[in-house]
């Protein structure tokens, strides 16, 4: 079974901003309301954590890390949920079932990524916006928590083709959006137990780190910058 | 029978549970309406067509995702030279502006204040005749065309019609072009592209290379790929941009400084003697006062003093330049958006003729070039300028053209500018949406939105010459005609034996593609990147590949998306510059004020973010939500303030304060940011639209003083001084301050999504 | 024994009447397909296999229902002159309108279901959810198989196939 993980390169990754709005468009979140927004319940399933300016004026850098769901190999948010709404699939993505989800926001308080947001509201979305809906993609009814799935709807449609078509699922059939539109192609996205897949040959580098690493979480998206943390 | 209360109680519960668990019973037998997709009954059946981006003068190659025939989703074309796949977020969110409900259906008349939709035969006929009866009375220069395009053809066409017709006051807005425009000020020709093969320091004046630029995810593929090779690349801004990040070293500077920056690195090249004594000797007329007049003024302490750069900051990017094989010092479009731009811009042409332009190129055919018509020299070019000095001066204009431009909101003189443009008896514009501007018109002919027209969009940035085809992913929608076409047929109508050999905007491109076909050169862009191997066999005349005829090649570029020629020769770039030295005679009181900040007053610098072009951001929901996304600040305007600075006026972070310029009271949202020059309040362009998209927030250009560069007319962004309000900071009064500026800002056409 | 019966009738009526409601408020109206398409016709007497108009079924998530092109192509004229029913696909083809199709299989939208997996992959013939659709001489309104997702399990239990509940919700 293929583990499928990241590998962000910090030092190629040009801080546009394209993923997060890749990732909000393909996923159907919604676009919530001032009163919402300013109540911090803002969704975004990418966001860009601007965690810090590192050194002192004139000589500030700013560190911007992209920040999703780190589908970790022992989440902790899948321990609290009552109705295993959330689990680990075999091929390592930490599942979201809609249906399922009774809203109790367990799994939201213990994840330490802040990765998962909840459908507080259902709020009115803007007309053009509905009409380009992904309809691969469920649109979540109020009520529900959600999160980043490395859009496995991707996944599935690719494998079905693979299959019709008798053959492999090659590396880069399945990508996620934001690996997609990443502009420097600072994303890697793959299998990690595949010696020859891009994102193993990028688990190599000496920069790599992962966020948080001392909670034991084991999260699949792995970081890689020059700088120290 | 009796009941006691308990079984009372008993009876009422259990009816309650029951009404309860039936009620929940019947209602979740249903889906809530916004789950329903929106294809509910159709096949679904997926195509993907290929097409271009036009939010911003990149120009890159999309491919557009359909279901059942209507555009879904943009994602970039993985085949194209110029992004390779990848794309920024104004592109993913274009597709929504197909369906935005804001969207002009048909031409419209401005009949007692409100639009009324009119048939295009109707509108068409008043455009006519009354440009008919301007030129009859022979008073074609007071006819003004305002055009803002990023397309070379479409600019193209527009100056045949100003030709043919002799309204000879045509001003077009294209990024490429500003950039370019300096340089034919003094030699009459301008670089092609930065040649990164040979170029190993790129010092960048102002430009935000890596965000929205000339070209640029692709000067950020080649900045990461160049950068092991020994690239540096140094950039000098007022803020630190998303663009720093590519960078080796920033200079926090205000742009009002770039020419005594820009001079001060010259005086370290003509000190050490270490400058291209060749090609000054050939090309630089006037050098010599030049070197003394540099020599005399411009030591490092002096431009310290002038600046706020620490000497020895000068000292070593002056030597890095030096020693440097080909240095590049670059600017575009963003260096005009100051009162002495063009003092900049010259400045920093001579620093690069001190080294003799090493780092630029041009193409060695003048392909396009020579293709393009009407080529006209650049000295004579109209600007936003010569508008701006005809509105406020005595002689009035007749009628005024606009496409694609919405220069009132981006211009500090907003009052003034609405006064005066209502005072004019003819607007016309060709904008798809009410903005700012057209809702001065007196006539709209909305042009196709552009996932419905065809277009080549010529690029020569990559140091070869490109062309990426737009072409229309659905039949247009509404009632909406091609401006280039209006053109055409006006060309026709007013002026009698006119020699037009095409009869469509259609047609026209055709015979630009056809002329690129009978080169015989160049390859589609669905056709892999050539080898080196090949490189030397296409030399010998050795072809892979060869239409049978033009409509096979039109068929096969339409498919591919574009066209491009990886083996165009390259040469380097050297010009006949003619200087003459008046430099840092402009703006000294500005310069000195803005240095030394008198009496609590803090510059306002106003910066421009990838999310938004010239203000084209509110279309898109998605962009306003994320606009402030990097502080958690959503739907209003934020202020960056440097904690120091904010600690002298005792503001704390995450406050709401009131800005107070000469032109009124705004609220701003403010947060500490270590990176923002003391002394400075950065505010972000964007938000803030009166009738156009979502409003909220301010235009804090509305509240800027009225400068602008002289010879282009783009406003100032950073020459501003405000204060803090005090009085009316706290959170009481800044959401009464809220209140009020957005009852004053909002227009009649706005349309609030978040009721 | 009065005590009990109002006590078990009341909490009864209760329940049916908040039922009826909230089922009032979300009901979705039955209409009956306006064109009266008659599969019986079109594959017992024209033998016209279920793929050949259903034509995304073995390519696609969908198996869509042909639109007004695809039916012109033998409706452009009159076939049997008497039949009333047939007159009315002739006047649509000729208005050149689209067919009013109502959809009764009603997936809902945080299910994802792919005839092509099922059929080409699966190898599952059409009349296992969908019944013999050979007999039916008029559109019905009730479906042949629950849209339930203990329909859809019984058989993936039973067949060995993955129930990984990611594969279908998301």
């Amino acid at each position: 079974m293929p583990r499928y993980g990241m590998v962000i390169d910090l030092d190629k990754c040009n801080q546009c901003g394209a993923c997060v709005t890749a990732c909000k468009l393909e996923n159907n979140v919604q676009i919530v309301s001032k009163e919402n927004a300013e109540m911090g319940r803002a969704m975004f399933w990418m966001k860009m954590l601007d965690t810090s300016y590192e050194g002192s004026y004139p000589d500030v850098r700013a560190v911007n890390v992209p920040a999703l769901c780190m589908q970790c190999d022992e989440p902790s948010c899948i321990k609290v949920c009552p109705v295993r709404a959330t689990f680990k699939r075999d091929d390592g993505i930490v599942a979201q079932i809609y249906p399922q989800c009774i809203g109790c926001r367990y799994c939201m308080a213990n994840c330490p990524y802040t990765a998962k947001v909840f459908n507080w509201f259902k709020d009115e979305q803007p007309v053009e916006n509905e009409k380009c809906q992904n309809i691969d993609v469920s649109v979540r009814p109020k009520g529900v928590v959600e999160k980043c799935t490395f859009c496995i709807h991707r996944l599935q449609i690719a494998k079905e083709k693979a299959k019709a078509e008798k053959r492999e699922l090659p590396e880069d059939d399945y990508v996620p959006a934001c690996v997609e539109v990443c502009a420097s192609k600072a994303i890697y996205f793959g299998d990690l137990d595949d010696p020859h897949s891009k994102v193993s040959k990028a688990m190599h580098d000496y920069r790599k780190f992962t966020l948080q690493e001392e909670l034991g979480t084991k999260p699949k998206v792995y970081y890689l910058s020059a700088k120290s943390e | 029978m009796e009941i006691n209360r308990r079984d009372f109680m008993k009876l009422i519960g259990g009816s309650l549970a029951g009404l309860a668990i039936g009620g929940a019973a019947g209602a979740v037998m249903k889906l809530p309406k916004s789950a329903e997709p929106i294809l509910y009954s159709g096949p679904r059946i997926e195509s993907w067509k290929l097409t271009a981006c036009t939010a911003c003068p990149g120009g890159c190659s999309l491919k557009v995702r359909l279901i059942d025939n209507l555009p879904i989703q943009a994602f970039g074309n993985p085949l194209s030279p110029i992004n390779e796949g990848g794309i920024c977020s104004m592109g993913l969110a274009s597709v929504a502006r197909l369906y935005h409900p804001d969207r002009l259906t048909g031409p419209m008349k401005n009949v007692n204040g409100k639009f009324v939709s009119i048939s295009y035969d109707e509108a068409y006929k008043i455009l006519k005749d009354e440009l008919g009866k301007v030129i009859d009375n022979k008073k074609q220069d007071d006819v003004f065309i305002a055009v803002q395009t990023e397309s070379k053809l479409r600019a193209d066409m527009f100056k045949k019609f100003s030709e043919e017709t002799g309204f000879s006051n045509l001003i077009i807005e294209n990024f490429q072009a500003s950039g370019a425009y300096p340089y034919n000020q003094v030699s009459g020709e301008a670089p092609d592209f930065i040649d990164f093969d040979k170029c190993d320091y790129l010092l960048n004046f102002g430009s935000q290379i890596t965000e929205v630029s000339e070209n640029p995810l692709y000067y950020t593929r080649k900045i990461i790929e160049h950068r092991s090779k020994g690239f540096k690349h140094t950039a000098v801004q007022p803020k630190l941009t998303p663009s720093i990040s590519k960078s080796d070293d920033w200079v926090p500077l205000l742009p009002v400084f770039y020419a005594d920056f820009a001079l001060g690195i010259a005086y370290v090249l003509l000190k050490d003697e270490q400058y291209d004594k060749a090609f000054v000797e050939k090309y630089f007329t006037g050098f010599n006062d030049f070197k003394q007049y540099v020599l005399d003024n411009y030591f490092p302490d002096k431009v310290q003093e002038l600046t706020g750069v620490p000497s020895d900051k000068i000292l070593q990017i002056g030597r890095d330049f030096e020693k440097a094989a080909a240095p590049a010092a670059y600017f575009d479009e963003t260096i005009f958006y100051n009162s002495n731009g063009t003092e900049n811009a010259l400045a920093v042409i001579a620093l690069n003729a001190l080294k003799g332009f090493g780092g630029f190129g041009k193409l060695k055919e003048e392909f396009f070039s020579k293709i393009l018509e009407n080529e006209k020299k650049k000295e004579e070019e109209i600007t936003f300028a010569n508008l701006k000095e005809r509105l406020s001066g005595h002689k009035a204009i007749k009628a005024l053209l606009i496409s694609g431009s919405n220069f009132v909101y981006n211009s500090p003189d907003q009052a003034e500018l609405k006064k005066q443009l209502s005072e004019i008896p003819l607007i016309v514009s060709f904008s798809s949406f009410v903005d700012e501007t057209s809702s001065f018109a007196h006539l709209i002919i909305p042009d196709h939105d552009d996932f419905e027209k065809f277009d080549l969009l010529i690029d020569k940035s990559m140091g070869l010459p490109s062309a990426t085809v737009l072409q229309p992913v659905v039949d247009h929608y509404y009632n909406t005609i091609d401006t280039s076409d209006v053109l055409i047929s006006l060309m026709k109508d007013l002026k009698s034996g006119a020699k037009i050999p095409y009869d469509n905007y259609n047609d026209y491109i055709k015979q630009f593609a056809n002329k690129i076909y009978s080169t015989h050169e160049g390859i589609l862009m669905d056709q892999s990147k050539p080898t080196v191997i090949e490189k030397g066999l296409r030399k010998i005349g050795w072809q892979t590949e060869s239409y049978s005829s033009f409509d096979d090649f039109w068929d096969g570029l339409l498919d591919a998306g574009g066209w491009w020629n990886p083996f165009a020769d390259k040469t380097s770039y050297n010009p006949k510059i003619d200087f003459k030295t008046n430099f840092g005679k402009q703006n000294a009181s500005m310069k000195k004020s803005l240095a030394s900040l008198p009496n609590k007053k803090l510059r306002l610098n106003i910066f421009r973010k990838n999310l938004d072009y010239k203000g084209s951001m509110s279309l898109y929901p998605v962009l306003v939500e994320q606009f402030g996304l990097k502080w958690t600040v959503f739907y209003q305007l934020w202020a960056e303030i440097n904690p120091d600075t904010a600690s002298k006026y005792s503001l704390q972070d995450r406050s709401k304060v009131v800005l107070k310029t000469s032109r009124g009271k705004f609220p701003v949202f403010l947060v500490y940011n270590p990176s923002v020059i003391p002394g400075s309040i950065d505010v972000p362009f964007g938000l803030g639209h009166t009738n156009f998209g979502d409003n909220c927030g301010v235009n804090p250009l509305a509240y800027s003083d009225d400068l602008f560069d002289k010879s282009t007319g783009m406003p100032s962004f950073s020459e501003t001084l405000v204060e803090i309000d005090s009085a009316s900071s706290g959170s009481s009064a800044y959401t009464a301050q809220i209140i009020t500026d957005e009852k004053k800002l909002s227009g009649t056409q706005n349309r609030s999504v978040y009721a | 024994m009065n005590k009990k019966i109002l006590f078990f009738t009341i909490p009864v009526i209760c329940f049916a009447i908040g039922f009826y409601f909230f089922s009032k408020t979300t009901e979705q109206p039955e209409e009956i397909d306006p064109v009266p398409f008659s599969h019986y016709v079109h594959t017992k007497e024209h033998k016209i296999k279920c793929v050949n108009c259903h034509r995304g079924v073995e390519t696609q998530a969908r198996a869509g229902i042909p639109n007004i092109d695809y039916c012109s192509m033998c409706h452009s004229t009159l076939i049997n002159p008497a039949s009333k029913r047939e007159k009315i696909i002739y006047e649509l083809v000729k208005k050149n309108k689209q067919i009013p199709w109502k959809v009764y299989y009603n997936l809902p939208d945080y299910v994802y279901f792919s005839h092509r997996r099922h059929v080409k992959l699966g190898k599952l013939e059409c009349v296992a959810c969908h019944g013999d659709m050979t007999t039916h001489d008029s559109p019905e309104i009730k479906n042949f198989s629950p849209i339930m997702m203990q329909f859809c399990f019984n058989c993936h239990e039973q067949k060995d196939i993955t129930t990984d509940c990611g594969n279908c919700h998301h």
